[in-house]
């Protein structure tokens, strides 16, 4: 820095060193002289809009501290207070309760401090009740008709969940928080690909007539009830699944082969010998397609209701109708999976304000919604 | 905060920053309070409050254009700093930590302002800039703060935040270095881009401020 630095600073005490470079001329330190000159004259309206003795009276109330008389004793070298401070402060808030007796000062603060203990204590134990209880209660994952999600669980497993299909699981699959269950159960109401991680305990689906018990393997399941008819079927992709029926007496079928298939149908019933399918259709809904198998229509069409959260209404009864299979790589338009049962039922479709019915073909007057 | 001299430091002991040393000693105080804060010593927190909350307010100040906004910015920083005294144990500078707090509150609310900013229109740029030009020496010094905030808004944050712990007390590269946690050549150079940019605005609107 050389002396016209040195003059231009002594005109503004302030002038910053970040100016005086040699890169500058004297007309760009003039003029950055200017800027700080002005930064300095609109600092000074600053100064004037804030009082730290004022502002430190709201601050006082704070911090529980009486508020000082002004900015005189804000000095660093202020004397500490006198003692009698904190039992006048005692004394306000104890006056709310009841009448204080001064002699009694230090046994009424003394009560206090073992009140706030106390209330400190429960507040301890509601929150910890509060965790346990928010932790013993179920995770559920849920989705809509027509819509799709994919859910890590905690043990690394992913499953698809495909549309009105509901997941229900302990938080962190343990009966406390870091005491593992024996098993890793999830409740299945819908359609879901388990991919399950291995594990040194066992991995468990439960429906509401049967039980699919895995050890790291991939495999479709599906878990509905049409007509209160429960129905559980699981596709297998790769690994080994067990399929045990809910009721008694039933020996488990145990699917160890890529495409095969199994299923419970209704309660009290034994899960059909295993037969084979081919792969892709075991979870034609993961990639937008579609599939069925040997199933009846009530069963198609809340499938495409499901999937596509089109609510179709069956206006015939399902005695009139037969079980079909279907599979469709790539579903553009539901409507054509519609076309084509009514092609084979021979049924006609009529579109709805909100979905479809299917209704005989001589059938003239559509009921009203 | 540091006790060596400033990076550009070439004026004498008399130079500008005279009463930057005495800040320094102001900060080596406060800091040195640190462990009676800790120990919830109100005499102590009062003490680092009146010295530390105009500095604070100015500095929040600087950053946001309302005075009302830097009050509450810096009541609200000294409030946090009673409420964590007792886990202010690995603090090097308090000053600097304060100062960060501040800092912090502020981005944290021009942030949650950015959402709903966006939704507004903005006003033309040169709304103040067109004002009648008053000889610099009469101009209010309410009008220039406004001309001043308007064009300080406009500033990048960081340089925003340099440029204001510059006017803080004359406050030196590395005590603005500590509290950005940048080096003290990157302070240098947000100042200076900072204070181009003023000058290219009041170059702009306001030449008659200029020399």
């Amino acid at each position: 820095m050389d002396t016209d630095d040195s003059s231009l600073n002594n005109a503004d005490a302030r002038l910053p060193d970040e100016v005086s470079q040699d890169s500058d001329t004297p007309r760009d330190r003039a003029e950055y002289a200017a800027v700080w000159r002005l930064l300095g004259r609109a600092d000074a309206v600053t100064d004037e809009a804030f009082s730290a003795g004022e502002a430190w009276r709201h601050m006082a109330q704070q911090v529980d501290a009486e508020p000082s008389s002004g900015l005189s004793d804000d000095a660093p070298g202020n004397t500490r207070r006198d003692t009698a401070a904190s039992p006048n402060r005692s004394d306000r808030r104890a006056s709310g309760r009841a009448p204080v007796r001064r002699s009694n000062r230090s046994k009424q603060s003394e009560r206090s401090i073992r009140r706030n203990w106390v209330a400190g204590a429960l507040l301890a134990a509601c929150l910890l009740v509060g965790a346990v209880f928010w932790w013993s209660r179920p995770v559920t994952i849920e989705t809509m008709a027509g819509e799709q999600t994919t859910v890590s669980l905690p043990d690394g497993s992913t499953v698809d969940l495909n549309g009105a299909t509901r997941l229900t699981y302990a938080r962190g699959f343990s009966v406390l928080p870091f005491v593992d269950a024996e098993t890793r159960t999830v409740t299945l109401r819908g359609e879901a690909f388990f991919t399950v991680a291995s594990a040194d305990r066992p991995f468990e689906i439960e429906t509401a007539n049967a039980r699919i018990g895995v050890l790291g393997t991939t495999f479709n399941a599906q878990a509905y009830t049409t007509q209160n008819h429960p129905t559980t079927e699981v596709t297998l992709t790769s690994g080994r699944v067990q399929l045990r029926s809910e009721a008694p007496g039933y020996d488990p079928v145990i699917l160890d082969r890529a495409g095969q298939y199994s299923r419970v149908v209704g309660t009290g019933a034994a899960p059909s010998a295993p037969t084979d399918t081919p792969t892709e259709t075991a979870a034609a809904w993961r990639d937008g397609g579609f599939a069925v198998r040997n199933a009846s229509l009530p069963v198609i069409l809340r499938a495409i209701e499901a999937q596509f959260g089109l609510p179709i209404h069956l206006r015939v009864p399902e005695s009139d109708t037969d079980a079909m299979t279907l599979h469709y790589g790539q579903v553009s338009d539901p409507e054509s999976i519609l076309r084509d049962i009514v092609a084979v039922q021979g049924l006609q479709y009529r579109a709805l304000s909100q979905g479809y019915e299917l209704v005989a073909p001589d059938s003239t007057h559509p009921e009203s919604e | 905060m540091s006790d060596s001299p400033p990076v550009n430091a070439s004026d004498g002991p008399n130079g500008p920053r005279s009463d930057a040393a005495g800040t320094d000693a102001d900060t080596a105080a406060i800091d040195a309070l640190c462990e009676r804060l800790r120990a919830s010593d109100r005499d102590a927190f009062k003490t680092v409050f009146c010295q530390l909350s105009p500095r604070i307010f100015r500095f929040v100040r600087g950053m946001v254009a309302s005075d009302e906004k830097a009050r509450d910015i810096t009541q609200e920083t000294f409030t946090k700093l009673w409420s964590i005294r007792t886990e202010l144990d690995d603090v090097d500078s308090l000053t600097a930590y304060v100062f960060q707090m501040a800092r912090n509150r502020v981005y944290n609310l021009q942030r949650d302002e950015q959402t709903r900013r966006t939704h507004e229109t903005a006003v033309p740029s040169d709304a103040l800039g067109g004002a009648p030009p008053a000889p610099d020496a009469e101009l209010d010094a309410d009008l220039l703060r406004t001309l001043l905030d308007r064009w300080i808004d406009e500033l990048p944050a960081r340089q925003r935040e340099a440029l204001t712990l510059r006017r803080i007390d004359g406050m030196t590269h590395e005590a603005i270095a500590d509290i950005m946690e940048i080096s003290p050549n990157t302070v240098n150079n947000h100042i200076v881009r900072a204070l181009d940019h003023l000058r290219a605005r009041l170059r702009e609107h306001r030449p008659d401020l200029l020399p």
